[in-house]
């Protein structure tokens, strides 16, 4: 996918202590998993594209997320600190999380994506992400003119 | 979160983005569908516009007897809000309101309106018009006693929106006995609220004259003219009912020329 890898051998595999209800739906666990060494609760993921960084932060979440439903989770104020980060990450973290199936990760990002986009005119959501627009101007114009209600610019 | 010189965003698989923009508004969606090409693929997926149509929209649509069908939930919900479509057999219709997504209703008035003398085709008849989405409409031959009411389940509304009714209407060429105020009350929890109505446009009155409070119609998109009976909150409570009365009933003048389409609730800004 054209995202550079971080030198680290150990980045691409991810231990699964066993953590309830995170990553149960992940995609690719079939054709990784390894004979279980251990106690049998741990298996080997192989996670392509995502460097030790991201994976760092994925687990960070998932450990103090892990009891929510026993205990709640670490609060609005965590969370929100949590995805203070910049746009590379959120959205490396978007795609982990979406790969690994960790529900309450992918909303939490999504959500600070979505708050970011939130009343911003068609120009302002362009320069936010750095979107080229490769509409024709008939087209977009097309475009614009099934709601035109919504384009204050 | 700091713009960047990349575009990050473009790295994210399309159901992201679309799980992204399923959680803004409908105003931002629609925002990011011209953004770009790819931004369009993702802003018009079924998991975007499924959050724009009411929860119940199957069950509305299920007691139709020709139910559109549509490719996606995008088109079903252009087609709800610019066409709309008839419901409970005819005595109905029903849209969605563009831009915030509430429910719209319109009470036939050949169907779903109470209409004193009605009864008596020589004071009033049910005819079809080209210009009206049911199959008919109210049209006044002559009356003395002008008296049409309506009920509603607030339940069909979408809670917690205020709303307006509306009384919807032409007048012919040969109208007389109009261009007096009408009364026009709305009744909802308990509460009665009064207004003067007049039907006939009055050249530079406004839609309401401060001075004495009357209400003026106002030419519809649909090129019906409409005047506002009144307002109420929608909470959304399971049994709360709206109550709609226009008449003129004292001074007794006749009244002709008058197609009465219906009457319409629909979600005040």
């Amino acid at each position: 996918m054209g995202f550079p890898r971080e030198a680290d051998d150990h980045a691409e595999k991810l231990r699964w202590r066993g953590v309830p209800g995170v990553g149960d739906g992940s995609k690719d666990v079939s054709n990784d998993q390894q004979p279980n060494r251990n106690s049998g609760a741990e298996v080997s993921i192989s996670l392509p594209s995502i460097t030790g960084k991201i994976l760092a932060k994925v687990i960070e979440y998932c450990e103090k997320h892990v009891f929510d439903f026993k205990q709640g989770g670490p609060g609005e104020d965590w969370d929100r600190e949590f995805v203070n980060v910049d746009q590379a990450i959120i959205f490396d973290l978007i795609r982990a999380a979406d790969y690994l199936a960790i529900q309450g990760l992918l909303d939490l990002t999504c959500k600070k994506v979505a708050a970011q986009m939130a009343n911003k005119s068609l120009e302002e959501i362009r320069k936010l992400f750095n979107i080229e627009n490769d509409y024709t101007p008939e087209e977009e114009a097309a475009v614009r003119q099934e709601h035109p209600w919504a384009f204050f610019d | 979160m700091e713009a960047n010189n990349s575009c990050e965003i473009s790295r994210l698989p399309e159901d992201c983005l679309s799980r992204i923009i399923s959680l803004t508004s409908l105003r931002d969606t629609c925002c990011c569908s011209a953004v770009s090409t790819s931004f369009l693929s993702a802003a018009i997926a079924d998991v975007v516009w499924g959050n724009f149509l009411p929860t119940d929209i199957d069950n509305i649509l299920s007691k139709i007897p020709n139910r559109p069908v549509f490719a996606s939930k995008k088109d079903l919900y252009y087609h709800l809000s610019n066409h709309g479509v008839i419901v409970d057999d005819g005595k109905m219709s029903f849209r969605l309101d563009r831009s915030s997504s509430a429910k719209i209703y319109i009470l036939s008035a050949s169907r779903a309106v109470g209409i004193i003398w009605a009864w008596d085709p020589r004071y009033w008849q049910c005819v079809p018009n080209n210009n009206s989405m049911f199959s008919e409409v109210a049209q006044l031959i002559v009356v003395w006693w002008f008296d049409i009411f309506a009920n509603f389940r607030c339940k069909n509304l979408s809670p917690k929106t205020k709303y307006g009714a509306y009384f919807i209407f032409k007048l012919e060429d040969d109208t007389e006995g109009f261009d007096r105020p009408l009364e026009a009350s709305i009744y909802f929890h308990h509460v009665e609220s009064h207004h003067r109505i007049c039907l006939e446009a009055r050249n530079g009155m406004s839609r309401q004259n401060p001075n004495n409070q009357i209400r003026y119609p106002q030419v519809r998109d649909d090129q019906w003219s409409e005047v506002e009976i009144g307002e109420f909150y929608n909470v959304g409570e399971e049994d709360d009912e709206v109550g709609v009365k226009v008449h003129e009933t004292r001074e007794l003048g006749p009244k002709r020329g008058l197609i009465f389409n219906g009457i319409e609730f629909r979600p005040k800004i």
